[in-house]
């Protein structure tokens, strides 16, 4: 079936969370309107971050959730029932609408009671069942419940599994992608109306490059993270005379902006090439500066988006514990660093931008830690040489490596344990969903597996099979719990033999539940697993115990596929690791004297 | 679980009462944990 071109497909998209998850869903929504033109979508977001789906020209319209309006409103004496009053009112132009298709990708608690409210043929993401359960009930959905929302490692960026879920919902229920990418979509993504030729006196010259810091969420510590920026762009500034450096940041980071200044110090310097514009929260003069620029750096995942999408590269400064691989940068040729076991500091900011700003060709001939040493005048030779930060490379995979961004890790550091689960578990989840592949184990290296996750891997081998042991009872469980009760002419009334057999058959069941948690608390490394199967069994959606038991054998299975490949991921990493032996090596021969 | 949008305007009175509680019970529970999570974002973890 190909896609019809005069049929339109009338989506709504409901996005509550903040800035960087509204521009992640955009970003997916671009691929979706590619390839299917014929895509009517309404963007449901929070007013205060509406601005930015305001201005793009293929959103067809923008549905503005006045959150701040309804807090005023509820504090108020007797807000109670007004707020209820203006929610009401707010809905009603939701709710008149036959949706072809509804996607939650807001995946909040609050969000899934809006979906279950519009009605719509399918829907994609969190709802809510007729008894008011949580319910999400595809795939991907389920898989953002149970494996990242539950902090289990996984290695697939949002914005890949948002764009996965739609294209593959739209394949199945609008047919077959165009044949070509709508000339609908300009790559230009916004219609800006604000050029800031000048600003407050002051240009953003083209004769310059620019690069933009943006204050906000980093792993700068809080106190220091202005101070560190300011010497950073000192740095640069004196080592780099071409360049201009912008400040952006809402009205909250003025003090960030008044330590920056202090800091910096040099009043001449900062009159002559640094431009503030912390303060400033219109989103145009914000995506305008920030495309003009040749780099972000930043930590700020709304900032980093933005730049993704308006092609502007970014060093991403990544908290330790951010889960970056999943929102960082979306493209090629990005930069992420995140410290090991102290703190960023400037000089180390510098280093890796002076790095990324080198010419491609340049970074393909020298690897960074060679870079590193040579700045450090440390010996090229020198083998435990390890920098104080892990520095990821972004490039987005060919369709037949699987697709999506990925980030290359581009300084040497041995991998862990969790570095190795999230590749496994996004390799599973790309089985699972998309029902195909890539080349298992492209993503490792010898060089990196450590005799600490060698042990760690067999350690897990042993668990998984324990596992897997489990799971394949519970499925035959499940398939004789599903028998049995097919056999019934009503749930309700049964011989009590019967009855006896099935309440062992689900008391069984229980017992292998508890017994995978209690595995779990010696292996968390297999804490996805149960996390998705509870997800899994609590979205069970049949109207009789026979289907549902059919449901949970399916489920099972599913799990047990999943273990499965996991298992084979161990299996390969373990060869990889063992010594080969030298082939094809030309014995030497002694030199007869002449 | 979809609604019927007079029932919100409170134009008619569903004949089914469940129904009418459904829908309120959507929308409290909605308004209710829409001014709890004013401050999360669930996909990327930004601060408010």
């Amino acid at each position: 079936m190909s896609a019809q071109a005069n049929a339109p497909v009338r989506i709504l998209v409901i996005q509550l969370g903040h800035l960087g998850d509204t521009l992640q869903s955009m970003m997916a929504l671009r691929a979706a309107k590619q390839l299917y033109p014929q895509l009517e979508i309404t963007f449901v977001a929070r007013q205060s971050f509406a601005s930015a789906a305001k201005k793009v020209p293929w959103i067809n319209s923008v549905v503005e959730l006045p959150i701040r309006s309804l807090v005023e409103t509820s504090l108020a004496p007797e807000g109670e029932a007004e707020s209820m009053r203006q929610i009401a009112r707010w809905v009603i132009p939701l709710v008149q609408e036959r949706w072809d298709i509804v996607f939650n990708w807001t995946y909040s608690e609050a969000s899934s009671y809006l979906a279950a409210l519009v009605p719509a043929k399918v829907r994609f993401g969190y709802s809510r069942s007729p008894d008011m359960q949580l319910r999400c009930i595809d795939g991907w959905s389920q898989y953002i419940q149970g494996v990242v929302q539950s902090g289990a490692p996984q290695n697939i960026h949002l914005t890949d599994i948002l764009t996965t879920q739609i294209l593959t919902a739209l394949q199945i229920h609008a047919g077959d992608p165009a044949a070509e990418q709508s000339p609908d979509v300009p790559k230009s993504f916004f219609t800006l109306q604000f050029a800031p030729q000048t600003y407050r006196g002051q240009s953003l010259d083209h004769s310059s490059q620019w690069i933009a810091i943006q204050f906000g969420t980093d792993s700068l510590a809080d106190e220091t993270s202005a101070k560190t920026w300011a010497q950073f762009a000192k740095a640069l500034l004196q080592e780099n005379r071409s360049y201009k450096i912008v400040l952006l940041g809402d009205e909250d980071q003025s003090p960030a902006y008044r330590e920056f200044v202090a800091e910096f110090g040099s009043p001449e310097l900062l009159e002559a090439r640094v431009l503030s514009m912390v303060g400033q929260a219109n989103f145009d003069l914000w995506a305008s500066v920030i495309g003009q620029c040749s780099w972000l750096c930043s930590g700020d995942s709304a900032a980093i988006h933005l730049a993704s999408i308006l092609g502007t590269r970014v060093l991403h400064v990544a908290a330790a514990e951010s889960r970056w691989w999943e929102t960082g940068p979306y493209g090629n040729g990005h930069y992420v660093m995140t410290p090991t076991d102290k703190a960023l500091d400037s000089k180390m900011i510098y280093q890796i931008w002076s790095y990324a700003n080198l010419p491609k060709i340049a970074t393909q001939t020298m690897t960074l830690d060679r870079y590193l040493k040579s700045a450090a005048s440390i010996d090229e030779t020198q083998k435990d040489f390890e920098p104080a930060m892990r520095v990821f490379r972004s490039r987005i995979r060919s369709t037949d490596e699987g697709g999506g961004v990925q980030y290359e890790p581009i300084t040497e550091h041995r991998q862990t344990e969790q570095e190795w689960l999230s590749l496994a578990v996004g390799h599973i989840a790309r089985s699972w969903y998309c029902g195909w592949t890539p080349k298992l184990g492209r993503e490792l290296s010898r060089v990196t597996l450590s005799p600490a996750l060698l042990q760690s891997l067999r350690k897990l081998e042993e668990s998984a099979s324990v596992m897997v042991r489990i799971i394949r009872e519970s499925r035959t469980t499940s398939t004789a719990l599903a028998f049995k009760s097919g056999r019934l002419k009503s749930d309700r009334v049964m011989s009590v033999q019967r009855r006896d057999d099935l309440q062992e058959l689900a008391k069984k069941l229980v017992e292998l539940e508890s017994l995978a948690d209690r595995l779990i608390q010696a292996e968390p490394l297999l804490a996805c697993f149960t996390n998705l199967s509870k997800v899994l069994m609590h979205n069970l959606d049949g109207d009789n115990l026979g289907v549902i038991a059919k449901q949970s054998a399916s489920a099972y299975r599913q799990l047990e596929e999943g273990l499965g490949i996991l298992g084979e991921w161990v299996q390969y990493t373990l060869r990889l690791a063992k010594p080969v032996p030298l082939t094809n090596v030309k014995p030497i021969r002694e030199e007869k004297p002449l | 679980m979809a609604v019927d949008a007079r029932l919100l305007q409170g134009q008619i009175v569903s004949e089914d009462e469940s129904e009418k509680k459904d829908v309120e019970r959507l929308l409290t529970e909605f308004l209710k944990a829409l001014l709890a999570e004013q401050n999360i974002s669930t996909l990327t973890e930004e601060s408010a």
